[in-house]
């Protein structure tokens, strides 16, 4: 938890360092009145107070003490997997259509990356992409990518 | 006497066949349209305006104002079940209801959403028949000073909205405070943090940030283990709430009713941001504050009031004044206007038939959706039934739809992606994320607000004390602010004198 | 100086206009696109161009004057990039179109960007909106001349609410202090939109908004509010407006408006833009549209065929020029 809280903080001040950096074009005051720089730079610096308090109970190890719960190896592997096959479903989906890349989404994650019996996943696939189908494009009219095949 | 006559003559336009058709249909897809992620209720009206042209003008408002209640109830129904907010205004209904329906009470979470919804739809409806002008006469004396001082009191729940360490519930609303600053500045009109994206210019959209920290981090969170948690099995009778059950919300549902009716009748507040503020409300009131996040049933009993009061409260300024108080309102107005009826002040002497058959089908619609949704939620529950390896790639799928739909475009999914990954981390390091949400709907308000007062008194800060309302406003900050000090001091004094 | 707008009451006499300028182009062969037609409108269900859109396509289909069915895509965002990207990355296609709105001249022009509304195959100017300027019923300033007075004695103090920062009602703002002198500041009170404006000029925070006609006529009927000048050419003839002063009788010299129409992708085939010109026109001649434009009290002015180019770029010159006394662009 102590490097957790370590990067939590570290990520805050990165944070803050961005914003003072990229609104420094930005007036902080318009004549009497606040500009649009006034409350990233307030907000900015109260962060940063927090992010120090952070900090300092970290590295002192009066915070919260208890481990953090990691998966193992393979959880963690599993998870990155089904995170991957989240951003692939939008690249896929781009070009082939949301159904088509639902199916292949739908498919990975639970055979592949799950490890589910082919059987049910199929029926679960198949179930799921055409609710997709239906509710979304055939009676929303929602406009989702459409891939080669019209769907 | 005069409104009772005028309300039975709009149950009379709405309790005919084509009126009782218009109603249910309204109601039904309301239902489906919140249920769906990303998708409002004003996307469903949008794709109704074309069927409405030839309608009945009467009948068109109350189909399309069907969708508009309708997707509250609706909205909560995925947010228990599957976590993932089927709309912007039931996030907190995710965030609660959810622990519920994984500690097997997912019954009792729909309930107590359907009766809450139920109460503070018939409730509202009630009030906007018998008080709509008064009250938007009172409403207006709201402005940029009070409801800055509103903005600031829900951050300030922020603080208590964390399970664990107060700082990091600080640091997480000021996170969600810092997104919200990319996008057009909205006084001085220049780009900030925008890094030269068009796709920020409208600033981090607040749905797909809550779909990424709570739907696709928690899934990433129970597939660690495999996805071999067991179904959760739903029993027909645990949907029956007890009649402690009931009291103990009631209260809940009533204080939610009012902060959600008041903030509906301000333009710019909204469902999402009434919610959010019962729900901080909430927290200083409820009897188990402890049990906030951890699933709290009087929780969901509050933002559910809210969010259906708030809707109905937009409706009177819509009402009385032509002006839309919310996205679903502007297009009710935008109906009007197309169907040859010019929205004011004058509306309802003008449309007497129009007007009260409206507020009389928003009492049949709130039955028929408590009819639909109370024995429908074992139904709905048993979705649950349903092995998680099964359930959580569809969730997630949904998840990434419903982001899409949101602006019809990839960013928004990328944004939920992005956010997923935050939100695992988050977890990972107890860094409570409704903070982080909560902070990113009310930042918009709160920066316009707090700027637009100082323009208005050009530069005094003068004017939160010199408005009455927003004294009172100040002086409940105040109280909020120092009643923890307060106690802490008499208890330790008390501590020390023993 | 900006006068596109000039917007004569009855729209019957702007169409004649419009057909003259269209005579020419009615030579060319037409060509009808194949297939449902989508209309992208960069805001959210219910904003004017939505509304003018749903009507305008309602109206094609329903008489028969088009029958590809034609679909509105609300694709809101980034002050309508979204909307506009969209459409300009689809050269040649000839199903997608995207409605005309302020936004799409002056977006780019704020954000630095290069112009867009140049990158469109332009189909047609249709519609545009009438301003009122409206002042607190109990103001001692009875018409605009005075409150413009009361600013010159009292810098900043005289305060107009309106929707977004740069947007037009800020323009309109921006021209009442160029046409009054260098010495009248007022302070222009932003909102995230029209509605939450008007909000803040009833409860009494504000002394003017600006509003459009059909927004301002229930509020004047009901003495919320006491309309001070009408930002058109000549006073319309409408009898619930006949009294209402121009800014120009009064000696400011502000005539404004916002404009709608619509926008075809880029490389559009010249058959197909022809095609729309002659729809455009047929749908204006319509009972239903003319209704629909007087009934809202919109102005009907059309610009399609050969000069529409060219009047394209007078609305986009005359926004730069307003956003440059507004200090929104350099």
């Amino acid at each position: 938890m102590r490097l957790l809280d370590l990067i939590s903080a570290l990520a805050m001040m990165a944070l803050i360092a961005l914003v003072v950096v990229a609104t420094r074009d930005l007036a902080f005051w318009n004549g009497v009145f606040p500009g649009p720089r006034f409350l990233p730079l307030l907000l900015a610096g109260t962060t940063a107070l927090l992010a120090i308090a952070l900090f300092v109970s970290a590295v002192r190890g009066t915070g919260n003490r208890q481990p953090v719960d990691w998966p193992d190896r393979t959880g963690l592997a599993r998870i990155g997997a089904f995170y991957l096959a989240a951003i692939g479903f939008g690249v896929i989906g781009s070009f082939l259509g949301f159904v088509t890349s639902a199916i292949v989404f739908l498919l990975f994650t639970m055979v592949v990356v799950l490890r589910r019996p082919i059987v049910p996943s199929l029926i679960t696939t198949a179930v799921t992409s055409l609710i997709v189908y239906v509710i979304f494009i055939g009676w929303l009219d929602i406009r989702l990518p459409l891939g080669p095949f019209g769907f | 006497m005069e409104t009772l006559s005028l309300i039975g003559m709009g149950f009379g336009m709405v309790l005919t066949v084509p009126g009782l058709t218009a109603v249910v249909t309204g109601v039904l897809i309301g239902q489906i349209v919140g249920a769906l992620p990303g998708i409002g209720p004003s996307t469903g009206m949008a794709l109704l305006l074309p069927v409405t042209f030839g309608m009945d003008p009467a009948l068109a408002i109350m189909m399309l104002s069907g969708i508009l209640y309708g997707a509250m109830y609706g909205g909560s129904i995925t947010a228990i079940l599957i976590n993932v907010p089927g709309d912007d205004s039931s996030v907190v209904c995710a965030i609660e209801g959810n622990k519920l329906a994984r500690k097997g009470k997912a019954g009792h979470a729909l309930a107590v959403a359907a009766l809450s919804s139920f109460a503070a739809g018939v409730t509202g409806t009630i009030v906007l028949a018998f008080a709509a002008v008064a009250l938007s006469a009172v409403a207006l004396r709201f402005n940029a000073p009070e409801f800055f001082l509103l903005a600031l009191l829900g951050i300030s729940a922020s603080a208590s909205l964390g399970t664990g360490s107060v700082v990091k519930a600080l640091l997480m609303g000021l996170f969600g405070l810092l997104i919200a600053m990319v996008g057009i500045d909205p006084i001085a009109g220049t780009t900030r943090l925008t890094f030269g994206f068009s796709q920020l210019l409208d600033g981090f959209d607040f749905l797909p940030v809550a779909i990424g920290v709570f739907g696709i981090a928690e899934i990433l969170v129970s597939l660690e283990r495999g996805g071999t948690m067991q179904p959760i099995v739903t029993r027909f009778r645990d949907t029956f709430l007890s009649a402690k059950d009931v009291a103990f919300c009631a209260m809940a549902a009533v204080r939610g009713f009012i902060v959600g009716f008041c903030m509906g009748m301000m333009p710019g507040a909204g469902s999402t941001v009434s919610s959010f503020l019962a729900y901080g409300v909430e927290r200083k009131f409820s009897r188990r504050p402890e049990q906030f996040g951890h699933g709290a049933l009087d929780a969901i009993a509050t933002t559910e009031a809210a969010n259906n009061a708030s809707v109905t409260g937009a409706m009177t300024p819509m009402l009385t004044l032509g002006i839309p108080g919310s996205t679903g309102t502007a297009v009710l107005l935008a109906a009007l206007i197309l169907q040859g009826i010019r929205p004011g002040p004058t509306l309802m002497t003008d449309q007497p038939v129009l007007v009260w058959s409206l507020i009389a089908s928003m009492f049949v619609g709130n039955v028929v959706l408590l009819i639909l949704n109370l024995p429908m939620a074992p139904i709905f529950a048993s979705i649950l039934r349903i092995p998680y390896a099964y359930l959580a790639p569809g969730i997630v799928l949904f998840s990434l739809i419903g982001a899409y739909a949101v602006t019809l475009s990839f960013f928004t999914m990328g944004v939920a992606i992005a956010f997923g990954l935050i939100g695992y981390f988050m977890i990972k390091a107890d860094l409570p994320r409704a903070p982080l949400v909560l902070a990113l709907v009310l930042a918009p308000l709160l920066e316009e607000s707090l700027r637009q007062s100082l323009l208005l008194s050009l530069g005094s800060p003068l004017i939160f004390v010199q408005r009455p309302f927003s004294l009172a406003l100040l002086v409940v900050l105040l109280l909020v602010f120092l009643m923890p000090l307060v106690m802490s001091l008499r208890s330790r004094w008390k501590a020390r004198s023993t | 100086m900006i006068d596109f707008t000039n917007v004569p009451g009855v729209s019957r006499i702007a169409l004649a206009a419009g057909l003259a300028l269209i005579a020419p182009a009615m030579a060319h062969a037409e060509r009808a696109p194949e297939g449902p037609i989508e209309i992208s409108v960069g805001c959210s269900a219910g904003c004017t161009p939505d509304v003018l859109m749903r009507r305008a396509a309602s109206i094609w289909n329903d008489t028969g004057i088009i029958d590809n069915p034609i679909v509105i895509v609300n694709r809101e965002g980034g002050g309508m990039t979204a909307a506009m990207n969209y459409v300009l990355s689809r050269p040649g296609d000839e199903n997608n179109l995207m409605a005309l709105a302020e936004p799409v001249f002056s977006t780019p022009l704020v954000q630095g960007t290069d112009p867009l509304y140049d990158d469109f195959t332009p189909l047609g100017v249709f519609v545009q909106t009438q301003l009122i300027v409206l002042a607190q019923p109990d103001h001692e300033a009875t018409n605009l001349a005075e409150m413009v007075e009361i600013a010159r004695a009292n810098p900043q103090q005289v305060m107009m609410a309106g929707s977004s920062a740069g947007g037009t009602d800020e323009q309109v703002m921006g021209l009442i202090e160029q046409a009054a002198g260098d010495d009248v500041q007022m302070t222009f009170i932003p909102h995230s939109g029209g509605g939450a404006a008007q909000t803040t000029f009833l409860g009494g925070n504000t002394d003017m908004v600006t509003v459009t006609i059909d927004e301002a006529l229930p509020h004047i009927e009901a003495g919320n509010a006491r309309p001070i000048a009408i930002l058109t050419n000549e006073r319309l003839s409408d009898e619930a407006l006949a009294d209402i002063p121009t800014a120009i009788e009064q000696g400011l010299d502000v005539t404004w408006g916002q404009v709608f129409g619509l926008l075809g992708t880029p490389e559009l085939d010249p058959e197909v833009r022809d095609w729309w010109t002659a729809r455009i026109v047929e749908l204006t001649e319509t009972e239903e549209w003319q209704a629909f434009i007087s009934g809202n009290f919109l102005g009907g002015e059309v610009y399609v065929g050969e000069g529409l180019p060219d009047a394209m770029t007078g609305f986009h010159e005359d926004r730069v020029a307003v956003l440059r006394l507004i200090g929104a662009i350099e």
